[in-house]
């Protein structure tokens, strides 16, 4: 039988940080509103190397593109090449643009017809593990984000805002699977509350057996959780469980595509008074 | 100071695998691969020390807990224990071979996977339903991916070990 630890202090090291993590899991700290202050920093630390990474990475796949496009050219002719390059690089650079700004300008018409303060924000990053479905974005408390602040775009709601620091925030997406939205639905009127799979899809709980519930008929929020304005578009029923017990479970195509997200609009919280 | 300085290196990079899961997910938010535990393990198997594993799992565990949605420590007590039991496992069969490599990150994979559900079960109050499809996924891609890894991060720091 081999030693497994060498010294007294790997072995003690190794119940202290065992327990320190237990301990840390089981604190009041996670579940406080505010977000932890060491947290707040890493979360600060780590967003200005995201922000560079994600252009860095889009300046590669540009670089790529390109590439693979100037060997094409070349064998057609050699003469043109640069110039076709340069023209291609512009025009996938216009078209990269016009594309954001389209993009940008149905948020700002989403904003204007919300007549909600809101904030624009761009996705830096994602999940770091492989558990949660979360985005990191590039807005945090100098933009006025708060936890718990809903985000939208223009297809419906996409989640809510759980971390927060100066720079950045984590936005936890409606598919999470601790995430949760009061719905109603648009028809039977028939309220529940969203739940995330964790797989891009989610489900209703808590609808009577007893509602008529269609198939396609609109998610909507009910503004019962007090996080999501109530009318937001969440999603389309796609099928009814039979039900078994006294609630049946709907499950629910999300209309935001929230794998693909690049901005999204957060609806400010107002401050109350 | 060079190994002071080497070992600085290993750390950055271990560190930095948390920024490249990050940009990962962003990019392909259905991969299931867990490139810190990859870090982790790979720091446990090269230097043989425990102080490696837990320093290196709280530090990897606390970034990927920071900007995450979940609570602290989750991913730090995952980290430290997996890396533990892979170190006790490489005192008693030398994991230094490809196969035996590509098994230890395959089931240390797993593992990590069942305890993180664990300990959200205990601690966290949820019910969980273990998605096995998934989880031997994401075993599968982990130890996939850390081979290639495992072989740079042996690159990076060979003059150590000279």
């Amino acid at each position: 039988m081999k030693q497994f630890f060498k010294t007294r202090v790997e072995w003690i090291l190794l119940v202290v940080a065992l327990i320190g993590h237990l301990v840390l899991l089981s604190t009041r700290l996670n579940q406080s509103e505010e977000t932890p202050l060491l947290r707040a920093w890493t979360m600060e630390v780590a967003s200005p190397f995201l922000m560079h990474a994600v252009g860095s990475v889009t300046s590669v796949s540009n670089v790529w593109r390109n590439y693979v496009d100037l060997r094409r050219t070349r064998e057609e002719n050699g003469a043109l090449k640069g110039q076709i390059e340069q023209h291609r690089r512009t025009i996938t650079g216009y078209e990269e643009k016009i594309k954001e700004i389209g993009r940008l300008q149905i948020l700002s018409e989403l904003e204007t017809s919300l007549a909600l303060p809101s904030v624009k924000a761009r996705v830096i990053g994602g999940d770091p593990t492989q558990w949660y479905h979360s985005r990191i974005l590039d807005k945090g408390m100098e933009a006025g984000l708060t936890r718990d602040c809903p985000a939208i775009n223009a297809d419906g709601v996409v989640g809510r805002i759980v971390q927060v620091s100066r720079n950045s925030s984590v936005l936890q997406l409606i598919t999470d699977v601790d995430s949760g939205v009061g719905v109603l639905l648009e028809n039977s009127r028939a309220q529940g509350v969203l739940k995330g799979e964790g797989r891009h899809e989610a489900f209703i709980e808590y609808v009577g057996s007893n509602e008529k519930v269609v198939v396609g008929e609109k998610v909507l929020t009910s503004g019962l959780d007090q996080i999501y304005p109530k009318g937001l578009l969440v999603g389309y029923v796609v099928a009814t469980k039979p039900a078994k017990q006294v609630f049946q479970k709907v499950d629910v195509a999300i209309s935001a595509n929230v794998l693909k997200l690049e901005e999204v609009l957060v609806l400010k919280k107002e401050s109350p008074g | 100071m060079g190994n002071f300085l080497r070992s600085t290196a290993v750390l950055i990079i271990i560190v930095s695998t948390v920024v490249l899961q990050v940009l990962l997910t962003r990019y392909f938010p259905r991969l299931p691969l867990d490139l810190p535990l990859v870090a982790v393990l790979y720091l446990t198997m090269a230097k043989e020390s425990l102080l490696w594993t837990i320093l290196s799992g709280t530090a990897v565990g606390f970034l990927q807990d920071s900007l995450s949605p979940g609570p602290l420590g989750l991913n730090g007590f995952t980290k430290i224990a997996i890396g533990c039991l892979a170190y006790m496992a490489n005192t008693i069969i030398a994991i230094d071979r490809v196969a035996t490599r590509w098994g230890m990150l395959f089931v240390s994979s797993l593992l990590a996977a069942l305890l993180f559900l664990l300990l959200r079960v205990l601690f966290l109050n949820r019910n969980e339903t273990i998605d096995g499809e998934r989880i031997l996924l994401s075993g599968l891609i982990n130890a996939c991916a850390g081979l290639p890894l495992f072989y740079i991060f042996d690159k990076i720091s060979q003059p150590a070990n000279e």
